[in-house]
C-alpha cells in the first residue's frame, strides 16, 4: 500500500490496547462499588436486623463517601458500629436492646447516604457504559482501518481520516511520524484514483463453492436455496472475511433471518455491499426514526455507505440490472428524513406512503421538492386512499414539471384542475400526450381557448366542488377502450386533426442537445427566476389571474418552462442567438399557426 | 429487469421505466422483485389490465407489501373499483 503503513499498524495496535485498558478500567469500577451499595441498601431497607451482615469497613466507606465532614466521620462510624453491635447481641445471645433516639436519627442519617451515594454510584456506571460503548466503537473503527491495511489486495479509498486524527491524540507519535504517514495516505489515495484496480478473476481468485456453503451453513443458512446467478455473484465477487463479518453484524444487529428463495437477492446485496460500521449507524439512525432492522432491509441501499458504490459506478459494475450491485444511499437516506421532518412530515408516514423517496438522491429530491412549491402544490396528508399518494409520487418522477406546464398552458382552468387533481401528473406521461390534444381539441369551436368552456370545453361542470376531466377527453387511454377517440384523434393524427403545428428551429439540435443537458442536472432557484433583461422585458404579459404563466395576446404560456428552458439555453451560450426566447416560449407548446404568430408578432414588436 | 421480460412485459415499458425513474427507484424495485411479482399476479387475477400505465406511474404500488395491497383492495367493490381503474388508472389515487 503505502511505505508508512507499518507506522501506522503500531499506532493502531498502541492505541488499541490503551483503549483496552481503559475498558477493563471502567468494568472493574463498574462491577464492585455500585453492586456494593446497592445490595446494602436493599438488604437495610428490607430490615435493619441485616446491617449485621455487613461487613464494618462496608460502612465505613460509606460514611468516607458521603458529604459528612471529617471531623463527624468517627462519631457517626462509632454509632453505628454501636447499632451492629446491639442488633448482633440480640441476634446472637437472644437480648433484647432497644435502639435510642440519637442512634436510630444516626441510623437514619446512614440510610440517607446510602441512598445517595447508590444514586450518584448508578449514574457514574450509565457513564461508564456510554463511555465503554464510545470506546468500542473506536476500537471497531480502528480493527477496520486495520482490516483495510492489512488487506494486501485492497484498493479501497482511506478516507478514514477522523480515525486517524483521533489517533494521533490518544497516541504519543512524533510530528514527523505524524506527516509521513498523512503523506503516505495522500499518495496511495491519488494513485488509487488514478489506477482503480479493476476486480477481475485473475486478480482475486474466486471463491470456492465448499467454503461458501460452509460459511453459509455456519450461520444456518442453504446455500442451495439461492438463485444460480446469486451464488455466481458470490463467488466472483465475494470475499469470506467480509461476508463473515456482515453476518455477524447482521445477526448482532438483530436483523431477521432471510428466507433466501424469496429475499435471497437482499441477503447478497448486503454480503457484497455492506460494512458493519454503516450497518450499525444506520440501525442505530433508523431506531431513532421508529424503523426497526426489518423494516430497513425494505430500504436496503440506505445500509450501504454512498462512498464504496461510486468507487463500484467507476469500474463499470454498478447498474440496475445487476442485483448484486445496489447503489448506497445511506447519506441520501438521512438528509431526506431530515427534509421530510423540516416540512412536517414523519417518517413512518413517508416510509409507509411512497419509501422510494427516502432512498432517492437528496439534491434530486430537493429539486423535485422546489419545482413542486414553485407550482403552488402542496401535500396534505390523508386526502387519498390507503395505497399511494399522488403529491409523494410527484417528487419520485423525472419530469412531473413538463406536465405541469402543459396542463397551464392548454387551458385557463388548467392550473387549478392540476392542483386538484394531481393524480394526472403522473399518471400523463408525456406533455404531448393524447389527453393534451383532446383537452385543445374540446375548445376549437371557440376562438379563445377557456374564456367559454360551457358547454364545450374539457370539463365536466362547474357546480362540482373540484373540477373533473370529461370521460370522452380522458377514456381513450383506459384499457378497453383502445378504439375509442375523441373527435377521432390518435396518435398518428393529433396534429392534423387539432390544426396545430410542429415548430422547427435552424438551430434544433443545438438548442434540443442544451435542454436535455439540462435534463440531467437537478434544478437549481436560478432555474426558477431570471434576472435577465429579456425575461424581465415579458414581465408586462404575466397573467393578472396566474403568476404562473404569461397571457401573450390570448395565447398562455408556463413562465416556470420558459425560465427553465431559457436558463439552459443561457448556460450553453445559445441565448444570444435569434430565436432563442421564442424556442423556449414554444417549447412542447400546442399551438396553431395563428398562436404561433401572435407571439412572433410580440417578440418582433419588442426587438423594435 | 429481466424478471419483467420473463413475465411477459415489453423491453419498451422497462426503457420507459428507466427513463422516468432514478436508479435508487429501480434499485428498491429488483430487490422486492419477489413482492413485486405477487403484485402483478394479484392486479392479472383480478383483472386489472393496466399494469404497464401503472408500472410507469405508480412504481411504489408494487414494492408494498403484497397483504398491504390485498387488504386495501378488499375494502372495496373489487369488480366495479378494477372497472373504474381500467378505465382510469388516477382511481388507483383512492384505494
Amino acid at each position: 500500500m503505502f511505505s508508512e503503513q507499518k507506522a501506522l499498524v503500531e499506532l493502531i495496535g498502541k492505541a488499541t490496547s490503551n483503549y483496552q485498558k481503559q475498558i477493563e478500567k471502567l468494568m472493574s469500577e463498574n462491577d464492585s462499588t455500585y453492586e456494593r451499595y446497592h445490595k446494602n441498601r436493599a438488604l437495610l431497607e428490607e430490615s435493619m436486623e441485616n446491617i449485621t451482615s455487613i461487613p464494618l469497613e462496608e460502612l465505613a466507606e460509606v460514611i468516607a463517601e458521603s458529604n459528612v465532614e471529617e471531623k463527624d466521620r468517627e462519631l457517626e462510624f462509632n454509632y453505628m458500629k454501636s447499632i451492629r453491635t446491639l442488633l448482633d447481641l440480640n441476634q446472637t445471645k437472644q437480648t433484647t436492646f432497644q435502639l435510642s433516639q440519637i442512634q436510630r436519627s444516626y441510623y437514619e442519617r446512614f440510610m440517607h447516604q446510602l441512598r445517595e451515594i447508590e444514586n450518584k454510584s448508578e449514574e457514574k456506571v450509565k457513564n461508564n457504559l456510554v463511555t465503554l460503548n464510545q470506546i468500542k466503537g473506536k476500537i471497531k473503527q480502528l480493527k477496520h482501518l486495520l482490516g483495510v491495511l492489512e488487506d494486501s489486495k485492497n484498493r479501497e479509498y482511506i478516507d478514514q481520516l477522523d480515525v486517524i486524527e483521533e489517533l494521533f491524540q490518544t497516541t504519543e507519535a512524533s510530528e514527523e511520524e505524524k506527516r509521513a504517514i498523512l503523506y503516505g495516505i495522500l499518495r496511495y489515495n491519488r494513485d488509487t484514483y488514478h489506477h482503480p484496480q479493476v476486480e477481475s478473476q485473475e486478480e482475486k481468485p474466486r471463491l470456492n463453492l465448499g467454503e461458501l456453503k460452509e460459511l453459509f451453513a455456519s450461520h444456518g443458512y442453504d446455500l442451495s436455496e439461492l438463485k444460480e446467478n446469486l451464488i455466481e455473484n458470490l463467488l466472483a465477487y465475494g470475499s469470506l472475511s467480509k461476508m463473515e463479518e456482515i453476518f455477524h453484524s447482521l445477526e448482532e444487529l438483530k436483523f431477521p433471518k432471510f428466507d433466501c428463495k424469496r429475499n435471497g437477492i437482499k441477503l447478497v446485496a448486503l454480503l457484497l455491499n455492506a460494512n458493519p460500521l454503516t450497518l450499525e449507524e444506520m440501525v442505530s439512525f433508523g431506531k431513532s426514526k421508529r424503523l426497526s432492522p426489518k423494516d430497513l432491509l425494505l430500504l436496503l441501499p440506505a445500509l450501504i455507505d454512498q462512498k464504496e458504490s461510486r468507487q463500484r459506478k467507476e469500474k463499470g459494475e454498478i447498474g440496475t440490472d445487476n442485483p448484486c450491485f445496489i447503489t448506497g444511499r445511506n447519506k441520501d437516506f438521512q438528509a431526506n428524513i431530515e427534509l421530510f421532518e423540516s416540512i412536517g412530515f414523519r417518517t413512518d408516514y413517508i416510509f409507509k406512503k411512497c419509501k422510494e423517496l427516502l432512498v432517492m438522491p437528496h439534491e434530486k429530491l430537493v429539486s423535485n421538492y422546489q419545482k413542486f412549491c414553485l407550482y403552488g402544490f402542496t401535500i396534505k396528508q390523508d386526502m387519498y386512499g390507503d395505497l399511494v399518494h399522488p403529491a409523494l409520487s410527484c417528487l419520485l418522477s423525472n419530469n412531473f414539471e413538463e406536465i405541469v406546464d402543459q396542463f397551464i398552458e392548454i387551458s385557463r382552468e388548467g392550473h387549478r384542475y392540476i392542483k386538484e387533481n394531481m393524480s394526472r401528473i403522473t399518471t400523463t406521461t408525456s406533455p404531448k400526450d393524447i389527453l393534451f390534444y383532446n383537452m385543445y381539441a374540446s375548445y376549437m369551436d371557440q376562438d379563445d381557448r377557456g374564456e367559454h368552456w360551457i358547454p364545450e370545453g374539457p370539463f365536466t361542470s362547474t357546480n362540482h366542488r373540484n373540477l373533473h376531466l370529461r370521460g370522452e377527453i380522458t377514456r381513450y387511454a383506459g384499457s378497453g377502450y383502445e378504439n375509442t377517440s375523441y373527435r377521432g384523434i390518435n396518435e398518428e393524427n393529433k396534429e392534423q386533426k387539432t390544426m396545430t403545428v410542429e415548430i422547427t428551429f435552424p438551430d434544433q439540435e443545438d438548442f434540443d442537445y442544451a435542454v436535455a443537458e439540462a435534463k440531467t442536472r437537478p434544478t437549481t432557484e436560478e432555474d426558477m427566476i431570471s434576472t435577465d433583461p429579456k425575461l424581465i422585458d415579458l414581465e408586462e404579459f404575466t397573467d393578472e389571474q396566474d403568476p404562473l404563466r404569461y397571457d401573450f395576446n390570448g395565447v398562455l404560456i408556463s413562465k416556470p418552462k420558459v425560465f427553465r428552458i431559457y436558463n439552459a439555453l443561457k448556460e450553453a451560450k445559445l441565448d444570444s442567438l435569434e430565436d432563442s426566447l421564442l424556442y423556449a416560449i414554444t417549447y412542447n407548446s400546442i399551438l396553431s399557426e395563428d398562436a404561433l404568430e401572435r407571439i412572433k408578432t410580440i417578440l418582433r414588436d419588442r426587438r423594435k | 429487469m429481466d424478471f419483467l421480460l420473463e413475465e411477459g412485459f415489453k423491453e419498451e415499458i422497462i426503457k420507459k421505466m428507466k427513463q422516468r425513474y432514478d436508479s435508487s427507484v429501480l434499485d428498491l424495485f429488483l430487490l422486492e422483485q419477489e413482492n413485486v411479482l405477487d403484485v402483478i399476479h394479484y392486479f392479472q387475477r383480478i383483472g386489472i389490465r393496466v399494469i404497464d400505465e401503472l408500472l410507469l406511474t405508480r412504481i411504489e404500488i408494487f414494492t408494498k407489501d403484497i397483504n398491504e395491497v390485498k387488504d386495501a383492495f378488499l375494502k372495496h367493490n373489487i369488480k366495479e373499483i378494477v372497472k373504474e381503474i381500467n378505465e382510469d388508472i388516477t382511481t388507483i389515487d383512492f384505494i
